[in-house]
């Protein structure tokens, strides 16, 4: 193992031990929620940290996953693990068709057109009350069972998310350190360029959004069979304001860097609560801040100062490169 | 038939005030490209401190417009100095989660100064309406037709009949070639912004009149001038004032003809429509 | 494969673009034959890089063919014909800043490679053996043109003669069958511009057959095996560097503009 992963080995340690010594509930929850948000930001990543393209829909896909799966189990009898199976599929032909209109667009037309799909269909679902209930959301959705294992205690819930964070998080390494990953930042970085050697933003724009979609609709199944309930504020624009943070803040275009930025940002709202009132304007002014600060969020920082301390204990080792990854 | 026209009618005093709003934004984005999703907090604002003027200080109606557009002015004028600026050369990722930032941090702010309760701008106006061929409108409703056409009309004759206009849309064709020339592009930026801030205020004492103020009114209007701003052409005034009078006809006609619940959408079917057959809008980019 | 006469590795017929009413390539033909270096000159508004642009696909053509070993070029997407094996490069030098230059190269071998995402996940032996192919081939590459030393330093801090040539090299990794070369010597210094018409002698006797436009008449008249003129968008001459050089008409267009270089 070189010294490069090391970091990674040891936030996965302290994962998988983390509910032995944390014996708050809630904040339990925070954790299986941030498992959440890590499908979610490595998702959007593909698109908008990799290629460059600003979905402000992402959120959308989380929905359409969660009331997919929910109806599936409430209303079929679907198996829970198979119905999030289903409504990521689903999620990904939705992202599919949705993508064949936008990604003719590009920079802030392509931003609209993600804001009024994400739009339209949280009004198309709040409308539909014969089958989603409306704006009063699912309730009673059932929770998922594994090999007859109800997964209901937060504890449960918590290593089930973490399972799907750390697959989501590998598959997505593995794609972005492949030709796929490198055509992605080909067009990020100079799409005339990329064309010219053969790559093709729509075909890539399409992989990117139809995966990212896929996880997306996986954690919605994920939450909705968590909190036992859905409703169409998860596709409010305050969710996309989240996802956005946690991948600018962590990183984007970086595999690590929203991983860290879900953790962090499932944390930060919370520790607000402390100043109440003032805890949203707060929110807006680290928003500002941080982005105007460190415009490529934490991630060349954090990488830049582990190499040197790995420089400094094993001076022959090799050290990580700025980027990160 | 006579119904259609009355729907026809609200369309288009509603259109005339999203045609405010898209001005600015449309002007903002042709000139810096800044994608700022802020831009409905100053609606907001308009609408806040029309309220507050009438009340604390106790102006009349048209005086608290004339002080609240004054007022937006200068916030603009101050958020163009402090932020803004250091937005003209980032990728459009930074710019729009530090404008969301921005939005974030005004909603709550106000919010946290002045709660949530709905209010609505006292007017001098009678609440008793008129006829007009067999039309009803309350004279309110009227006066903010004439206004936002009054605004429209002389905001054409600043860009098209002044030197400030000129040197506008100057910097508009190209920046650089306009800054050869002498004119102060930063100058330039910070009016066209504090400009445009204060055509979203009067939007929203005028709204603010008629409809009721909140802290949390600007943002389904951002994204709905943003619609109407693509629908028109990015950066091209002509097509934002067509392009608000048409969603508030179609946003009107779709509430009363088809269905009410998706009247928020309409403005996203419009512009979607729009792209997938218009990839550059309805009009022309190049013509501010 | 296709059918593929050597002596029409490129053909061109009647290639022609309007701009509005404005006529700015008429009615162009020529050939191509494999392993020569043809160059396209003419004055500034000639309609050299218009023509160029549409035999690369980044501009539609109104009307015309352009054939790559028998393959209809026109109506493909630049990404399209960049796969039927054509390569270009920029007139304004186009690599990827952001990234280190041994990158730059990886990325180049995208249309080699045949590795699913699928491979990519599982890590199979397909995946890890083109990986493999792809960083050799980029550390091939980089020592034909000479940029070995530079491969882990970031492409946007290179020098501005050393970003052209990773401009050729990022050509060179798709392995093309012909090389469109935009201005390659402008803005270089003489020393650079004699190493470049090395480069390019080399990269014809590697195979790959190359069409260049240049306003540098001593690099076109030294290295060119055959010259085509354009004035006002259409052809005047077609021949040798030397039947070239004594073509009254191609004179009069220089001079008549005044000679560029």
């Amino acid at each position: 193992m070189n010294m490069k992963k090391l970091p990674v080995f040891v936030l996965l340690a302290v994962a998988a031990v983390l509910p032995l010594f944390v014996k708050s509930e809630y904040f339990m929850h925070i954790c299986v929620l941030a498992m959440m948000y890590i499908m979610l930001t490595q998702g959007l990543n593909l698109l908008t940290g990799y290629i460059g393209q600003l979905s402000l829909g992402h959120q959308t896909f989380l929905g359409l996953g969660g009331y997919a799966s929910a109806l599936l189990a409430i209303k079929l009898g679907v198996p829970v693990l198979l119905a999030m199976l289903l409504a990521g599929l689903f999620t990904v032909v939705c992202s599919f068709l949705i993508g064949l209109v936008t990604f003719r667009m590009r920079g802030s037309y392509f931003v609209i057109m993600t804001t009024a799909f994400a739009e339209i269909v949280r009004l198309v679902i709040n409308n539909s009350t014969a089958v989603t209930n409306g704006p009063m959301g699912l309730r009673e959705i059932p929770p998922p069972v594994i090999f007859g294992l109800i997964i209901k205690s937060k504890i449960s819930s918590y290593y089930f998310g973490l399972v799907l964070a750390v697959i989501t998080v590998f598959i997505c390494y593995r794609i972005v350190d492949s030709r796929t990953g490198r055509a992605f930042v080909a067009l990020r970085e100079h799409e005339a360029l990329a064309n010219s050697v053969g790559i093709s933003f729509a075909r890539y724009s399409m992989v990117a959004a139809v995966v990212g979609g896929f996880f997306a609709g996986i954690a919605g199944g994920f939450y909705a069979h968590y909190t036992h309930f859905i409703s169409t504020d998860v596709i409010t624009f305050s969710y996309t304001v989240t996802i956005l943070l946690m991948l600018i803040i962590g990183g984007k275009g970086t595999i690590m860097g929203p991983v860290l930025g879900a953790i962090i940002f499932s944390f930060v709202p919370e520790a607000l609560r402390a100043v109440d009132n003032l805890r949203l304007p707060i929110y807006g002014l680290i928003l500002m801040i941080s982005v105007l600060a460190m415009p490529k969020g934490l991630m060349p920082v954090l990488s830049r100062a582990y190499g040197r301390i790995v420089y400094k204990l094993a001076p022959g080792q090799k050290t990580p490169a700025a980027k990160g990854e | 038939m006579l119904e259609f026209f009355q729907q026809l009618a609200n369309g288009l005093i509603i259109g005339s005030t999203y045609a405010l709003l898209t001005i600015g934004l449309t002007m903002v984005f042709g000139l810096m490209q800044i994608l700022n999703y802020a831009h409905g907090e100053f609606y907001m604002l308009g609408g806040v401190v029309a309220f507050w003027v009438t009340q604390a200080l106790h102006l009349n109606f048209f005086l608290s417009i004339i002080v609240t557009v004054a007022i937006c002015f200068m916030l603009g004028l101050v958020f163009e100095r402090i932020l803004m600026r250091r937005l003209y050369e980032v990728p459009i990722v930074t710019t729009a989660i530090v404008t969301v930032g921005l939005s974030i941090f005004l909603q709550n702010s106000v919010f946290m100064l002045w709660g949530n309760v709905p209010r609505t701008i006292p007017t001098p106006f009678p609440l008793k309406p008129l006829t007009i061929g067999g039309l009803t409108f309350t004279s309110l409703r009227i006066f903010v037709l004439i206004v936002t056409i009054a605004v429209i009309v002389f905001t054409q004759i600043i860009i098209h009949r002044t030197k400030l206009g000129r040197a506008m849309r100057a910097t508009f064709q190209d920046k650089d070639v306009a800054a050869m020339t002498g004119i102060s592009i930063r100058k330039i930026y910070a009016l066209t912004f504090a400009y445009g801030s204060a055509l979203a205020g009067l939007a929203g004492v005028l709204c603010g009149s008629y409809l009721t103020i909140s802290p949390f009114m600007g943002s389904s209007v951002t994204t709905k001038a943003w619609a109407i701003a693509i629908v028109g052409g990015i950066g091209n005034i002509p097509g934002a004032i067509f392009g608000g009078f048409l969603l508030g006809v179609v946003e009107s006609l779709g509430a009363g003809y088809l269905s009410a619940a998706y009247k928020d959408a309409y403005s996203f079917i419009i512009v979607i429509l729009v792209l997938v057959f218009r990839p550059n809008g309805l009009f022309s980019k190049k013509e501010l | 494969m296709a059918f593929l006469d050597e002596n029409r590795l490129l053909e061109v017929r009647g290639l022609s673009k309007r701009f509005g009413g404005l006529a700015a390539v008429q009615n162009i033909s020529f050939d191509l034959k494999k392993n020569e270096i043809l160059a396209l000159i003419g004055p500034n508004g000639a309609g050299k890089t218009t023509t160029f642009n549409m035999i690369a696909g980044s501009i539609a053509a109104t009307s015309g063919s352009v054939k790559l070993a028998g393959e209809e070029l026109i109506g493909k997407k630049p990404y399209q014909i960049a796969s039927c094996g054509l390569a270009r490069t920029f007139q304004i030098t186009a690599v990827f800043f952001g990234l280190s230059v041994f990158e730059n190269m990886v990325i180049a071998s995208h249309r080699l490679q045949k590795a699913t995402m699928l491979d990519s996940i599982l890590y199979s032996k397909k995946y890890r053996q083109e990986e493999r192919e792809a960083r050799e081939k980029a550390n091939a590459i980089l020592r034909f043109v000479g940029l070995e030393e530079m491969a882990n330093v970031l492409s946007g801090n290179l020098a501005y003669g050393q970003q052209r040539l990773l401009e050729v090299a990022i050509a060179l990794a798709t392995e093309p069958v012909m090389l469109l070369l935009d201005e390659p010597a402008a803005g270089l210094n003489p020393e650079e511009t004699v190493s470049l018409m090395r480069l390019i002698g080399k990269i014809r006797d590697q195979g790959i057959t190359v069409l260049l436009v240049e306003h540098n008449m001593r690099l076109v008249m030294e290295i060119s095996d055959r010259i085509l003129v354009l004035d006002h968008g259409e052809m005047i001459a077609e021949g040798s560097p030397d039947e070239i050089s004594m073509n009254p008409q191609v004179i009069e267009a220089y001079l008549g503009k005044g000679v560029e270089e």
